[in-house]
């Protein structure tokens, strides 16, 4: 009887994984499509509950691989009915798969998040416009519109910074990463959130630029993670993925939304 | 293979995982399913992405509040 595997990821070689296991403890297996691989293993009862415990297990098994292959990681609970049938849907976007481990095969993926050290609005020197007190007491409504205002055009303001700021660090960046995957301001704290693609041999340069950018900004909180799994550089079928800039002339096929998200 | 900076380094190494394994990642609909706690995901029609922990734990509702 056909068992259910766990997908865990797509890599470009077709040899046996060697002494490596799934999240149950069974081996991993690497099932040959064409020149590439879809690494499986064994759906074992509990392992996809999301977990704490199971999400780290599952990232040390994908960054494991990462040592040996150029990978393209499986999103967490991805499951296949039997081996045939992931090695069809693994087929079955052949030609992209092919594609998207050219591009990350020797890179790794550097996360950084951009925070606020305090109150944005402050920090960006244009906090809630104080306006002088007129002769005519305002009634209960007029303050609620005139605060309302006021903070509103300090929340512009804030944007305004966070996008000077932002551009900043892209231009700092620039020549660094092949690919960038960017959310601005996507919380009032958060200034940017950002995964980069930088090939292995540069990844001390990157570290060295994010630390010299901490120094231009004591106001702000620069957190780098990495280097993972290109997480954030995958082939997605699906409309709503995740959008990724390949700076060097990447091909927009693999991100169907990502023409749709240029500016 | 140490994550995050700070004194913070071990929260914010987890929400990085969890923001990349749960949320990131190939994503191939129609062929395989993306699953948790053995929900199978195949009568949804395959087109499921999981976008965070707060959706993975709602898939593991009864089918009458998945659907609704």
């Amino acid at each position: 009887m056909a068992e259910s595997c766990c997908l865990y990821a797509v890599v470009d070689s077709t040899l046996p994984i060697v002494g490596r296991q799934g999240l149950g403890g069974g081996p991993l297996r690497n099932l040959a499509v064409g020149e590439i691989g879809a690494v499986v293993g064994a759906l074992t009862p509990g392992v996809l509950e999301p977990t704490r415990e199971n999400v780290l297990r599952y990232e040390n098994v994908v960054e494991g691989l990462l040592l040996d292959f150029a990978v393209l990681p499986a999103r967490f609970g991805t499951v296949a009915a039997d081996e045939e049938a992931a090695r069809a849907a693994v087929a079955a976007h052949y030609q992209q798969f092919v594609a998207n481990l050219r591009q990350v095969k020797g890179r790794v993926e550097l996360g950084l998040k951009v925070l606020w050290r305090g109150d944005p609005t402050d920090s960006c020197g244009q906090g809630p416009a104080r306006v002088a007190p007129g002769r005519v007491q305002l009634g209960p409504g007029a303050q609620y519109m005139r605060q309302r205002m006021q903070e509103s055009h300090a929340a512009q303001a804030a944007r305004q910074h966070a996008e000077r700021i932002v551009a900043e660090i892209d231009r700092s960046l620039a020549s660094l990463p092949t690919a960038r995957w960017t959310q601005v301001a996507p919380t009032t704290r958060l200034l940017l959130s950002a995964a980069y693609l930088v090939d292995g041999g540069r990844v001390r340069e990157f570290r060295a630029t994010v630390t010299a950018m901490k120094g231009r900004h004591p106001a702000l909180s620069f957190l780098l993670s990495g280097p993972w799994p290109p997480h954030h550089f995958c082939y997605a079928t699906e409309g709503d993925a995740h959008v990724t800039d390949f700076l060097a002339g990447g091909d927009s096929s693999l991100h169907p939304r990502l023409d749709a998200a240029r500016r | 293979m140490a994550k995050g900076e700070g004194t913070l380094a071990e929260d914010v190494t987890l929400l990085e995982i969890l923001d990349r394994v749960i949320d990131k990642g190939v994503v191939i609909g129609g062929e395989v399913t993306i699953s948790v706690a053995d929900v199978d995901l195949l009568f949804l029609g395959l087109k499921l992405i999981l976008t965070s922990v707060e959706r993975a734990e709602r898939l593991r509702l009864g089918p009458e509040e998945r659907l609704g």
